[in-house]
């Protein structure tokens, strides 16, 4: 058990750290929820919030028992926080086995007297119980905002919920764990976090759109959402739950086989008979382009990424402009609802604006989570030591940032650019009338979001590399979440205008506003300055 | 200490035609360089002078500075105080110029998993420019390195081989290497010492690090020992194990002369470890004529004089906390 202990305690910290969040999280909800029912006009308040979430349903999921505590919890939280808590277990897992490895850390462990299955086992005991242990701060905090809303909620029933939760977000951890055996840890986590990204969308897609429903049946999320212990309408379905938590199974499985075959170190290999690749001694000088400057290097490391993120997204524009015209009636009858109108997120009744509310809101989160792994290579190259020999080379730190800072905006240019061109030919094949100048805007306001994260990134890193992708990340959840829902939780205006979402605005709908484009690019100008004025100036982290 | 200004001004070449003119006599001159971690140690107002062509030993335990010092001279961390002249200039606003310059093996690195030796180094190659790729070949034979796996697949001794490759493929005026030898079997050890001594031939100097106080004997022209971040000695290899301190073991057929040698300047550690015909004591050199005298008032029977290694006076230098003084 000394293997599992210790993988508790390395993880003591980010359960504080994300345990405290959520119930903050928790609480913060339960004094929306306060607000919302506790007005004289408590029917309408409610309706209008249940009409606001139904019509985000293809990020929340389906709305019930708004009235009450638990439903409100249900609603606002608990469709999106497996999607949060699935991010931290599938870095964990991914880093599981094969970032030690990578670190050099597991040579030492394995020589003592444990074996493989037992190491693993222990270690996925750990991932287990330290998702259940943030749950479980989740539902004091889910506790506490009952006694400030002054509601009632059943104890239980909350453990259930959590735990539920806890089964999904595991289900990515041991999926991540799983990838950790066929490549990097780098790459594991890129592959469970896309493979998240598409089950959660697949899954609200379904329930959202008629004709695709079949395609919720392959998410875990889809399983996940079938109980809803603090719905009272719909309750615990045992079954789901046990099939949520036995999913595991056959992936921890799978896992230990692979890692039982496998050579320490090296991959499990799909094909073939598990034997290293044989490799030659060679001398001959390598050619390739890509080995010749800082620039194109890092560029022909992101390009994968971003080809894979680009169709990634582009799959979901197919989704979207395939059905538009099909959804067209039930989205425009949401339009006519006044908080919809209230909160501008729409604002007529052409394809544009249907776009937007069916494309745009949801998938811009997904650019934003692109620029936050290119971050997250950038300071990773110093976490994990590898500038130490890169800056012994004859080149100053700001212009290797820089450079850097070149490669992610480039990325994110090709990454846009692929899913700009899918968009073009999905609605010329898909009869969708669109401004081509004002979807340009579009993509190009996107490219501009990503520089402005990227150089808040980068201002993050040379401060702190070892917490910023970590801050990044809640800085855009913070702004994304102040956007979407800033006018209905009455936060301050110029609060909502510091979101680079809200900046972003709607462009595909209104066209470009340069203004707002020259003072972001100025903004993220006056970052990457700031950022390469102090990783010149600071320590270089060992 | 004041800096020593300049004598001369010079001008260093290498084989990428880079050039920099110099301002010291100096390959690495320190003057109170000092870095503080918090709680943590890290070194105090060091100063340290290494010379043109000088193979300088760095020596110490661990987290006693070695690392730190050799990340201030390469610009990785800055200092509280003090300053690093390498190769004349100022560690911390020239660092691009001594770059040039220099070439750098980490005590722990990390690299690209999934890139070949050989891509690494021709990568690494590009960043400096004009590296000949041949000379990157044959340092690859001699070390038996090969260039074809991918780094992931390398052991840890392969992979300090690129690190060591990639110090040496620019023939640099200077070399700061920590622990370079570290994961190398025995006979690539050997070649990498002669690969040392030819870049020290062609007119590099090397500063390094080690915790392998045989290796620092043969090769090393000075040494420099470092404990808990202070500097407690500097010296050539003969002056640290040769003259200064003889080791004497004295056997009489009677009681010997111990409070007679004992009131002997230069005279240390006298003990006759329970046998009142023995005495046994370190010397130091301009001590030594005066024990012979005395002893030889006495029935000597038996006289014997060593002289002590490194490693002992390295480890006398951690055992002996006034050793320091």
């Amino acid at each position: 058990m000394y293997i599992f202990r210790k993988t508790l305690r390395l993880q003591r910290l980010s359960i504080l750290i994300w345990g405290i969040g959520l119930t903050l999280l928790t609480i913060s909800t339960g004094a929306a929820y306060t607000a919302i029912v506790g007005g004289a006009d408590r029917a309408e308040q409610i309706a209008s919030f249940k009409k606001l979430m139904d019509s985000f349903s293809f990020l929340v999921g389906k709305t019930y028992d708004l009235d009450t505590y638990g439903g409100f919890i249900t609603v606002r939280l608990l469709g999106t926080t497996p999607a949060l808590v699935g991010i931290y277990a599938l870095l964990l897992g991914s880093g599981t086995i094969r970032g030690e490895e990578e670190k050099g850390s597991l040579d030492v462990l394995l020589s003592t007297p444990h074996s493989r299955i037992s190491v693993m086992l222990q270690k996925w005991a750990g991932m287990l119980v330290a998702i259940l242990g943030i749950m479980f701060l989740t539902w004091l905090g889910l506790l506490a905002g009952a006694v400030a809303a002054k509601s009632d909620v059943n104890a239980l029933n909350g453990l259930v919920a959590y735990l539920n939760l806890s089964l999904v977000a595991l289900f990515f951890g041991t999926l991540g764990l799983i990838f950790g055996q066929l490549t990097t840890r780098r790459a594991a986590a890129g592959w469970a976090g896309g493979l998240m990204a598409a089950t959660y969308f697949m899954n609200t897609i379904g329930d959202t759109i008629s004709g695709l429903g079949w395609m919720h049946y392959l998410s875990p999320f889809y399983y996940y959402n079938l109980s809803k212990p603090l719905s009272v309408t719909i309750g615990t379905n045992w079954g789901a739950l046990l099939l949520v938590g036995g999913l595991n199974v056959p992936l921890l499985l799978a896992a230990l086989y692979m890692y039982y075959n496998r050579d320490h170190n090296s991959y499990f290999q799909l094909v073939g008979d598990g034997v290293a690749m044989k490799t030659e001694r060679r001398s001959t000088e390598p050619k390739s382009l890509w080995l010749s400057n800082s620039y194109l290097f890092g560029l022909r490391a992101a390009l994968p990424g971003a080809i894979i993120w680009g169709l990634g997204i582009s799959i979901y524009e197919v989704i979207i402009l395939g059905s538009l015209n099909g959804m067209r009636e039930s989205l425009l009858e949401l339009a006519k609802t006044d908080i919809y109108k209230s909160l501008g997120i729409f604002i007529d009744s052409s394809n544009e604006s249907l776009i937007h509310l069916s494309f745009f809101v949801g998938a811009i989160v997904l650019y934003a989570a692109y620029a936050v792994t290119q971050v997250s290579g950038w300071s990773g190259e110093e976490n994990e030591g590898r500038l130490e020999l890169i800056l012994s080379a004859p080149e100053p730190r700001w212009r290797l940032l820089l450079t850097r800072f070149l490669v992610t905006i480039t990325a994110s240019a090709i990454m846009i650019t692929i899913t700009g061109l899918i968009f073009a030919l999905m609605t010329i094949f898909s009869n969708v009338q669109v401004n081509t100048a004002n979807v340009l805007v579009a993509f190009l306001g996107l490219w501009i979001l990503c520089i402005i994260i990227a150089g808040i990134g980068f201002l993050l890193s040379a401060l702190q590399p070892g917490i910023a992708v970590a801050m990044l990340s809640g800085l855009v959840i913070i702004s994304y979440m102040a956007d979407l829902l800033g006018a209905l939780l009455k936060l301050p205006e110029w609060l909502i205008n510091l979101s680079v979402f809200r900046e972003y605005g709607k462009p595909i709908v209104t066209g470009p506003d340069w203004s707002v484009i020259l003072v972001m690019l100025s903004i993220s100008g006056v970052f990457v300055a700031g950022a390469a004025f102090r990783f010149q100036q600071r320590d270089i982290v060992k | 200490m004041e800096m020593q200004k300049t004598e001369t001004q010079k001008v260093i070449h290498n084989n990428n035609n880079h050039t920099v003119a110099t301002s010291s006599n100096f390959a690495i001159q320190t003057e109170k360089l000092t870095k503080n971690y918090g709680r943590s140690r890290g070194i105090t107002e060091l100063d340290l002078q290494i010379g043109e062509r000088e193979i300088f030993g760095f020596l110490g335990p661990n987290g006693a500075g070695k690392t730190t010092t050799i990340r201030l001279l390469l610009n990785l961390i800055k200092p509280n105080s003090g300053r690093a002249l390498v190769l004349g200039l100022d560690s911390q606003h020239d660092s691009v110029e001594i770059h040039k310059h220099i070439g750098y093996l980490p005590g722990e690195f990390s690299l690209y998993p999934t890139l070949t030796g050989a891509e690494t180094l021709k990568y690494f190659a590009n960043l400096r420019g004009g590296v000949d790729w041949k000379k990157i070949v044959v340092m690859a034979e001699r070390l038996e390195l090969d260039m074809g796996k991918k780094f992931r697949q390398y052991s840890r001794g392969n992979k300090q081989k690129v690190g060591i490759i990639q110090a040496l493929m620019h023939q640099p005026h200077l070399l700061i290497l920590d622990e370079p030898t570290s994961g190398l079997d025995p006979l690539n050890q050997q070649e990498f010492y002669k690969m040392l001594q030819e870049a020290r031939e062609a007119g590099s100097s090397a500063f390094f690090s080690s915790h392998i106080i045989s290796e620092v004997e043969k090769i090393c022209d000075r040494v420099g020992i470092i404990r808990e971040g202070q500097l407690i000695k500097v010296g050539d290899i003969a002056e640290l194990t040769g003259i200064k301190s003889h080791q004497l073991e004295l056997t009489f057929s009677g009681p010997a002369p111990v409070d007679e040698i004992k009131q002997v300047l230069g005279v240390t550690q006298v003990e006759n470890d329970g046998n009142p015909a023995i005495l046994r004591c370190v010397v130091k050199a301009e001590a030594f004529d005066q024990i012979v005298k005395i002893a030889s008032h006495y029935n000597l029977v038996n006289f014997v004089s060593r002289e002590p290694s490194l490693e002992e006076i390295f480890l006398n230098y951690y055992r002996v906390p006034e050793a320091v003084k």
